[in-house]
């Protein structure tokens, strides 16, 4: 079907508001002319302008920054694309060049997702931790914010997160399917992704074999061939474990994305949301303020009471004193 | 034609403007129309973040934010819009408006933007809700502050005409479809509607200015009261049930007066773009429906135990698991869902012992008819609620109007004995003065001519599939006719005739629109023509592409409480028995005809048209036209006497 009829009126808009720009004496295109007339009203608005200009809360700097680290990896999980297609094209050359290349574009990709997700989780704290220093709902209002920008920024690294996944599994099947028996690749490439801690013991292995034959190839070339194996070693195992906290930011980005279908998915259900909680907000706070007026009306009232009942003492004991020196005189009978 | 996917490319051209932050703003008539189009992760997904009424007060300041708003043109919302612009609390404002703006409007908004905020005022034509591809609603459910009706059974209310018009508009804009209107003679209200939509149509010619196709679209516009049985049924289809005993409103379902229902599952979202189970099954009936969900259990079923704890040995197994996880939580969380949904119809179907009111009813609202005893019985069985019986009264009186008064009046006496209020049984006479034989254009019940009856016969030999499913909505009848060109241009005139044999086209796009507000049931028939496959020859209405509309969609309390609200402004008659009920005359001069008395000559007097009732009105005429005929006698003999002085 062709895009549905719409029809712009910003054009006629436009001429309208400047048509009232130019009539009144007030704005932009007035300004250069009166210059003295406007700058008495002018100041009646700008400082209106500038005073409402608060910051931002901190969250959107994060955000924004998250914005951009997802672009860089988007381009990054490309490239890794590109690299894989090409190792996986079969080649007689030394390709521990490429190896090396792919395992860096991983972790590097790991290491970011990971950091958004940091990132993530600051926009929840720090939403909470520096309330806006205006009333009550609208902290609220901001917060309700952040959250769904937590909840939108989530959904996205997930997505990412998953499309990236997948190709690294592809690409492992296709390296298999070649039959190319690089240990060091698999483990790089994502076998390893989702393993636990459970799963490091065939990392070891893994790596022990490839360290195997590697020390074996390159002890022919390398003088020294144990340091060479250390740093690898410890690469790899670096690798392995990044690609396992892959799979655990999954599951804790997953508690904030909504799933579809659900009614927190429903926009209407978000709007009588925000509005029930601003509500909320409104009648906890009328409810904090009555608590405060009334502990001052309660001091008073028990101050009073206090006074009372000391009076009271008083004025029973006080008599009885007076009473106690002049006990009744024995009648005389 | 799928309004669905017109709504959703109109929201997401929306969303998809300034690329930042933003907030929508919506107010109370186009929250429902993006929340059927669009979901929260959709929006979030194009950086909004915050969506809110536009008439809330108190909205926080967010300078760092820009600010879409949707809005109808009404005036609270300008209202609301101008007190924003006033004060922005955002940094630029992309306003977009569901219909045709004034130019009064813009030059307002023009004024108010002091601050220079609005960067965009754009019109969006959607400006009603899309409840499936097929399906529309203007969402004017009739309410007392917003009746449907005015003060006679036959005329608009000037706002819920104004409404229904935009809302019209607005589909035809979004389809881009410039269509011929016909509309249904015996229907005031539709007379108007069409004749309206058509002046506007010619007023915005600039908008619509459309590629013309061999044969313009369609645009039918119906009346309720044409077709008063298909609200009142109960409804065995899956949508068209939940809709009758729970009700859906703009997509949601309310499950809190469900007996010990989970919290998560007090209101739920029902709606066939989100739910691929709701998507596969909301046209089968409940019989099917059973079956399939039983299905789906199993299959949720063998996949817990897929996942289970002992079934993951190796790990490609827990990898497997872990990738497939967020899936199957969803399938969870959809399972149990339709589970309580599906329990809570068949617990309200066994309460209300609708399988045996539901066979009565469609006995009644097929050719077939029901005894008068087995109405009877159902009247004093204690076990049916009142409400029930108060449509199977309804039905009745509906059917056998003409031929069986006495009967009425009897069953309304025993329905006010067992347990129906009077406020409620004298409904019953308001639907047969609003919607009576005497309202009706069509013969609603295939009884009152011969070829009828025997083409009914001719059904009723094929066998009947489902007992619950004999009905078909009377709309079917009429499309059917358009698909073969046979709907007659007497009943269905059209509002300004494109030219000779035009009911003798066959248009390949029909847009129905139901005043009155239409129901699942006729929209579950429009969307099984829809899926007829587009092979020439096979049926009539084969690759004719359908979209059905109302003023709302309506159940059986909705469409009762909507009688009941336009009475109270109704002449006080309505409550009355219809004038031939009183007297048991009447039913002699039932299908009488037309009679036709013509009194001619080459100055041809006059026709004068009459069906029994009205025999006093007929001898007027006749009188009249006989003194006419004095008169021209007269005038002639004037004429020829005057020449010769």
């Amino acid at each position: 079907m062709t895009e549905p009829t719409t029809r712009s009126r910003t054009g006629l808009f436009l001429s309208y508001r400047d048509s009232r720009a130019s009539s009144s004496t007030r704005f932009s295109s007035a300004r250069a002319t009166y210059d003295d007339d406007d700058d008495e009203e002018q100041q009646l608005i700008q400082p209106h302008r500038v005073v409402d200009m608060d910051l931002p809360p901190e969250w959107v700097d994060i955000a924004d920054k998250v914005e951009r680290v997802l672009t860089d990896t988007q381009a990054k999980v490309t490239a890794l694309d590109k690299l894989h297609a090409k190792h996986i094209l079969p080649g007689f050359g030394d390709r521990s060049e490429e190896e090396r290349e792919i395992a860096r574009y991983t972790s590097n990709i790991t290491k970011d997702f990971r950091q958004c997700q940091v990132l993530i989780q600051r926009i929840g704290s720090a939403s909470h931790i520096f309330p806006p220093q205006s009333s009550a709902q609208a902290s609220k209002h901001n917060a309700q914010t952040a959250k769904n920008v937590q909840r939108g920024l989530a959904a996205k690294v997930q997505e990412l997160s998953a499309t990236f996944r997948k190709k690294q599994r592809v690409y492992m099947e296709k390296l298999q399917g070649h039959a190319i028996k690089n240990q060091d690749l698999l483990i790089a490439s994502g076998t390893l992704s989702l393993r636990g801690s459970e799963g490091m013991s065939a990392v070891d292995d893994d790596v022990a074999a490839a360290t195997h034959t590697r020390s074996q190839s390159l002890s022919l070339v390398q003088t020294d061939p144990t340091v060479d194996i250390q740093a690898r070693d410890r690469e790899l195992s670096e690798i392995a474990k990044s690609i396992a906290t892959l799979a655990d930011l999954f599951k804790d980005l997953s508690v904030l994305v909504i799933d579809q279908g659900t009614l927190l998915d429903s926009v209407e259900f978000n709007i009588e949301q925000t509005a029930h909680d601003v509500g909320e907000a409104v009648k906890e706070l009328d409810t904090a303020t009555r608590y405060q007026k009334n502990t001052g009306r309660r001091k008073c009232i028990c101050l009073l009471l206090l006074i009372i009942i000391g009076l009271v003492l008083v004025i029973v004991f006080k008599p009885r004193r007076h009473s106690a020196p002049t006990p009744p005189k024995p009648s005389p009978t | 034609m799928d309004v669905v996917k017109a709504v959703e490319t109109y929201v997401a051209k929306m969303v998809s403007e300034p690329s930042a932050m933003k907030v929508l703003l919506l107010d109370s008539d186009t929250t429902p129309i993006v929340s059927l189009a669009a979901t929260q992760s959709v929006l979030l997904a194009q950086q909004v973040y915050l969506t809110d009424r536009i008439d809330k007060k108190n909205r926080d300041r967010m300078a760092h934010m820009k600010c879409v708003c949707f809005l109808r043109a009404s005036d609270e919302s300008l209202e609301a819009l101008t007190a924003e612009l006033r004060e922005p609390k955002y940094a630029e404002y992309y306003l977009y408006f569901s219909n045709i703006l004034s130019k009064r409007t813009i030059e307002l908004l023009a004024e108010v933007d002091e601050y220079e905020v609005v960067r965009e005022v754009q019109e969006y034509f959607a400006d009603y809700s899309p409840l499936l591809p097929s399906l529309f609603s203007l969402n004017q459910m009739p309410t007392p502050q917003k009746p449907l009706y005015g003060s006679t059974p036959n005329s608009w209310h000037p706002d819920a005409l104004e409404r229904s018009i935009q809302g019209l508009t607005a589909v035809l804009l979004s389809l881009k479809k410039k269509p011929v209107i016909r509309y249904e003679k015996m229907s005031g209200m539709a007379k108007r509607l069409a004749g309206e939509v058509h002046h506007r149509m010619q007023s915005e010619s600039n908008l619509f200015d459309f590629r013309l196709t061999q044969v313009p679209p369609l645009l039918l516009i119906l009346d309720r009261r044409n077709d008063p049985v298909t609200p009142l049924l109960s409804q065995w289809t899956y949508q068209a049930m939940v809709h009758e005993l729970l009700g859906i409103h703009n997509g949601r379902v309310d499950l809190s007066m469900v007996p010990d229902v989970r919290q998560e599952l007090a209101d739920i979202t029902l709606t066939t773009t989100t739910d691929p189970f709701f998507q596969q099954h909301y046209l089968a009936t409940f019989g099917d429906l059973g079956t399939s969900l039983k299905n789906y259990v199993q299959s949720y079923q063998s996949r817990t135990l897929a996942a289970g704890p002992s079934s993951i040995t190796s790990i490609s197994d827990m990898k497997r698991f872990v990738e497939e996880y967020p899936e199957f939580r969803k399938l969870g969380g959809n399972v149990s869902k339709h589970v309580a949904l599906v329990g809570e119809l068949s617990r309200l179907v066994d309460r209300d012992k609708l399988l045996e009111v539901g066979e009565i009813e469609q006995g009644l609202a097929t050719n077939s008819g029901a005894d008068f005893k087995s109405v009877q019985d159902l009247v004093t069985n204690s076990n049916v609620p009142a409400w029930n019986k108060l449509r199977v009264v309804m039905l009745y009186a509906l059917r056998y109007q003409k031929t069986q008064t006495a009967n009425i009046a009897s069953l309304i006496n025993l329905m006010l004995a067992n347990g129906v209020s009077r406020e409620d049984a004298r409904l019953v006479y308001v639907l047969l003065n609003v919607a009576g034989t005497d309202q009706r254009q069509d013969d609603l019940f295939s009884t009152e001519s011969l070829l009828a009856l025997g083409r009914s016969a001719l059904k009723g030999l094929k066998g009947v599939e489902n007992v619950y499913m004999q009905h078909t909505p009377h709309l079917a009848q009429t499309l059917e006719n358009v698909f073969k060109g046979r709907l007659k241009e007497t009943s269905y005139p059209f509002v300004e005739s494109p030219g000779p044999n035009a009911g003798l086209q066959r248009p390949q796009d029909i847009i129905i629109f139901m005043v009155g507000g239409t129901t699942y049931e006729e929209a579950r028939t429009v969307t099984l023509l829809n899926q007829q496959p587009a092979t020439p020859g096979v049926s009539a209405g084969a690759g004719v592409r359908l979209l059905l509309g109302g003023t709302c969609v309506h159940n059986s309390s909705s469409y009762i409480e909507m009688l009941r609200e336009a009475a109270s402004s109704f002449p006080a008659t309505v409550y009355e028995p219809p004038p031939e009920n009183a007297s048991s005359l009447p039913s002699i001069n039932l299908n009488l005809g037309g009679m036709n008395v013509s009194l001619g000559g080459p100055a041809g007097t006059g026709v004068y048209r009459t069906s029994g009732d009205n025999l006093g009105i007929q001898t007027d005429g006749i009188r009249d036209g006989v003194i006419n005929l004095f008169g021209k006698m007269k005038q002639g003999v004037d004429r020829i006497a005057s020449p010769q002085p």
